[in-house]
């Protein structure tokens, strides 16, 4: 295990501890406005089937760089990203890349569940149907399956043809999860998954997220300490240095949580999260 | 309301005004209804259904009015809500921001045009280009229904684009962002999670671009043939289209309304026009009223 | 199939928008081009001589300064009395909803049946005759709920902060919306009435019956019998008989000085209003 440092990019690279590829590698990425950096030169890397966390202060930029992960940033205008982020070891933002099909590798959970006004097995399809990755004959097995592995099927399974939003949060979050589960991404982001929903909802979502690591690779963004040191295997603290986000730590879990060497991730932890 | 000392002069002047407004609108109903009541005990429902309107013999039939009035909406609408619609999607959906505001101007100076000047237009124009195209089906003149309804057609579209584009804009964007998520391409968004969710909006958007469609006046009168009495043999036959015609509003701006101001029945029959109108045209403004605010409650 | 659909959609209707602008500016080349031969100094300073074959639009345009002038002046204080009761008075009330209700229906309301309303009641019950001040109030009832719904629009986008404010030095209801509200909603006011008086400078059906004739008035004195001429009236007539080739010129003058007035009172509200509407609704 490598000694962490307080050095943005140096060490938080735990690909370069074995030679095996990370599934996710940021490189050198800034995000830029018209009133500064958002985010300057972060580097991490993210291994496949891990757990990687990012904590810090509110207003770091954890979110900016997470929808950067999967280039919904583009969609927010007048925002400038440099740098790369590579997939498996090919760049996301290269020239002749399709942005759509990114995002349907890299698969996006939002901290409130955004269920859209259909049934709950529209809402499973809805992007499988139209990637085509559900054909009529398939997609009731698709559906089954992004449901079981969302831990719902055995909820809703009855009520398919209900209105989603019927659905209590917990379970919108979770037919959220299903969601992205049957366009069958490699990565999925999940921003705050749990900010909006009850212990036992949490409870069953951070259950899931364990379960899922053996299929997926999850980047998670939480501004909840003991959340981060429940599920997650490697942290990335980011705080604000000299008005920019940056990666001020990275470690693994137990590292950065019981021996944190940076000062801000320090104040952070004993203030105990965000 | 309840303390003291809102029971100002301030409070006073606001529900006096407020009242005098309602009270100008009641009233404009009110009067509407009662100068009308002479032809209503004349005709009785025979003036909604009558096809014949000689004031001089004392009959009074407004239906042609209705079906001219009819007609041309129906064209209007026609060309107006693809066209609409088209542009308002690609105003909210694909149009650069900022490119959208200097559009947005140039629709709302579109609906700023005033309605002479359009029937101007209809006059010097439009009414020998139709006249032209309807040569090989022998027309009399270029003023005919389908010359007003293209005139109405562009007169409403400013209308349809505007509500089009509020509506889509007022899907939320995290709805748009979760989809985007799912790897759905823009245009997928659009057709799957905006439009259906617009759809009351822009139905209301229609409704609205109806309302004034029925209710422009002067534009109309000035191409619209203002031929009494047509009522097409087919309900469905488009050989009225290509004939002149008049509406319930050519006919309410015309010399008649001056005429008639005499004759109590006369005058009647010209004032029952208006309120057909006006009860028309209410309700569709109140439909449209309705599905926009279930849209905001929705929102 | 996917990619077909995502060029198609975007390039249909961006053709669409391309011909809504087009129309636009199909119109405003075709009355430039004709009118503006016709526009001297003379012409907007004459009056109207030989049944608009000759002379100017001076009274024309004077008598339709006149009409939205008045027009503005009653629907103003109005539009402000039923802003203040809808957003202030009737916060979270139920009868708020039908104040907005009131609001669309009065927009909905043909134009002609003002005129025909006037026509009764100002005309002859009152006995004003043809008057200027008919066509100002007709107007002004038309305006009023443009105005009002700009004002609406901009007392709601008003920061709680400021009334709260307000509130905690103690002011009364009424002292916070002479000191807080109605200044900060004067820019509102101002852009729904420029707005406002655009449309009412164009609108030919309600003053027709009620306020304005063709030849023979100048400016107007007392209110009962004193019409006024007007620019849309003047073209709204000369385009019944437009095959006179002399008056084509003078009529397409005309019609370029009510665009351009048209025009221009929206032009200095326009991008003010737009970018209130957007924040009032997203």
């Amino acid at each position: 295990m490598k000694k962490p440092t307080t050095e943005p990019g140096s060490i938080c690279q735990p690909g370069s501890r074995n030679l095996s590829q990370p599934a996710l590698e940021v490189r050198h990425l800034s995000v830029t406005t018209a009133h500064g950096k958002i985010l300057s030169d972060v580097n991490c890397a993210v291994e496949a089937n891990t757990v990687f966390g990012i904590i810090g202060p509110s207003g770091a930029g954890k979110s900016t760089l997470l929808r950067a992960m999967n280039r919904l940033i583009d969609l927010t205008p007048a925002l400038r990203v440099e740098g790369d982020v590579l997939l498996n070891g090919l760049s996301i933002y290269d020239r002749c890349v399709d942005t759509n099909a990114v995002r349907a590798r890299i698969g996006m959970l939002f901290q409130q569940p955004v269920v859209f006004p259909a049934t709950v097995i529209e809402n499973v399809l809805f992007g499988a149907r139209r990637l085509g990755k559900a054909s009529r004959k398939t997609q009731a097995a698709l559906a089954e399956k992004a449901l079981t592995e969302a831990a719902l099927w055995s909820e809703v399974k009855d009520r398919l043809r209900a209105p989603a939003l019927s659905l209590s949060v917990g379970q919108q979050q979770r037919l959220c999860l299903a969601r992205t589960l049957a366009v069958e991404p490699d990565v999925i982001l999940m921003d705050e998954p749990t900010s909006a929903l009850d212990p036992r909802s949490t409870h069953a979502i951070e259950e899931l997220i364990l379960r899922l690591k053996e299929r997926h690779t999850i980047v998670i963004v939480t501004h909840n300490v003991a959340q981060a040191r429940r599920i997650t295997d490697w942290i990335a603290c980011i705080c604000v240095r000299e008005n920019s986000g940056q990666i001020v730590e990275s470690a693994c879990c137990d590292v950065m949580l019981e021996n944190p060497q940076c000062l801000e991730v320090i104040e952070f932890l004993n203030r105990g999260g965000a | 309301m309840r303390s003291r000392q809102a029971w100002s002069c301030t409070f006073f002047f606001s529900i006096g005004l407020t009242a005098a407004a309602v009270a100008f609108l009641v009233g404009l109903f009110v009067l509407f209804l009662f100068q009308s009541l002479p032809v209503w005990r004349h005709e009785g429902f025979s003036y909604l259904t009558g096809i014949l309107w000689y004031y001089r013999d004392g009959r009074f039939g407004c239906l042609p009015m209705l079906y001219g009035s009819a007609v041309v909406s129906l064209i209007a609408l026609l060309l107006a809500t693809p066209v609409g619609m088209g542009a308002g999607i690609f105003i909210s959906e694909y149009l650069p921001g900022r490119l959208r505001l200097p559009v947005k101007v140039a629709v709302e100076l579109l609906a700023g045009v005033p309605s002479v000047v359009y029937g101007l237009l209809g006059i010097l124009f439009l009414r020998n280009w139709i006249y032209s195209a309807l040569v090989p089906f022998d027309p009399i003149s270029g003023d005919t229904l389908l010359t007003a309804g293209l005139l109405l057609a562009v007169m409403v579209l400013p209308t349809v684009v505007t509500l089009t584009d509020d509506a889509l804009r007022g899907v939320s964007s995290a709805q748009r962002m979760a989809a985007r998520g799912l790897g759905l391409t823009k245009t997928e968004v659009m057709l799957s999670i905006s439009l259906p969710q617009a759809s009351s909006g822009i139905f209301a958007a229609v409704l609205l671009g109806l309302g004034r469609a029925l209710g422009e006046t002067i534009a109309v009168f000035l191409v619209v043939g203002r031929q009494d009495n047509q009522w097409p043999r087919h309900l469905f036959s488009l050989q009225p289209w290509i004939q002149a015609g008049q509406t319930l509003t050519s006919k309410l701006g015309g010399s008649e309304a001056n005429i008639a101001y005499g004759d109590p029945l006369h005058w009647a029959a010209i004032v029952a026009l208006g309120l057909v109108l006006l009860v028309v045209v209410a309700s569709i403004t109140l439909l449209a009223a309705r599905l926009e605010r279930g849209r905001r409650s929705h929102a | 199939m996917r990619k077909f659909i995502d060029l198609a959609v975007p390039l249909v209707c961006g053709f669409c928008a391309a011909a809504t602008c087009s129309v636009l500016l199909l119109i405003a080349a075709a009355i430039l081009f004709r009118g503006v031969p016709a526009i001297t100094w003379n012409f907007l300073t004459e009056q109207i001589r030989l049944v608009g074959a000759a002379g100017g639009i001076f009274y024309n345009l004077v008598g339709t300064l006149i009409l939205i002038t008045t027009a503005l002046c009653l629907a103003g204080p109005m539009a402000m009395a039923l802003s203040l009761f809808h957003s202030i008075y009737l916060k979270a009330h139920p009868l708020r909803g039908y104040v907005t209700l009131f609001l669309y229906t009065l927009n909905g309301v043909p134009s002609i049946l003002f005129g025909i309303f006037g026509m009764i009641v100002l005309v002859n019950f009152l006995g004003f005759g043809k008057s200027w001040l008919n066509g100002g109030i007709l107007l002004g009832a038309m305006i009023l709920p443009t105005l009002a719904i700009a004002l609406i629009e901009r007392i709601e986008s008003i920061p709680v902060k400021y009334i709260e404010a307000a509130a905690g030095l103690g002011l009364s209801r009424s002292q916070t919306i002479w000191s807080v509200i109605i200044p900060q909603s004067l820019s509102g006011l101002l852009t729904g009435s420029l707005l406002g008086l655009a449309r009412a400078a164009g609108e030919t059906a309600p003053i027709m019956f009620t306020a304005t004739i063709f030849a023979g008035a100048t400016i107007p004195h007392g209110v009962r019998q004193s019409p006024v001429l007007s620019l849309p009236y003047h073209i709204f007539i000369l385009a019944q008989d437009s095959f006179d080739p002399s008056t084509g010129t003078k009529l397409w003058g005309a019609a370029l000085v009510l665009l351009a007035l048209a025009f221009g009172l929206s032009l200095i509200a326009l991008p003010a209003r737009l970018r209130i509407h957007e924040e009032a609704n997203h």
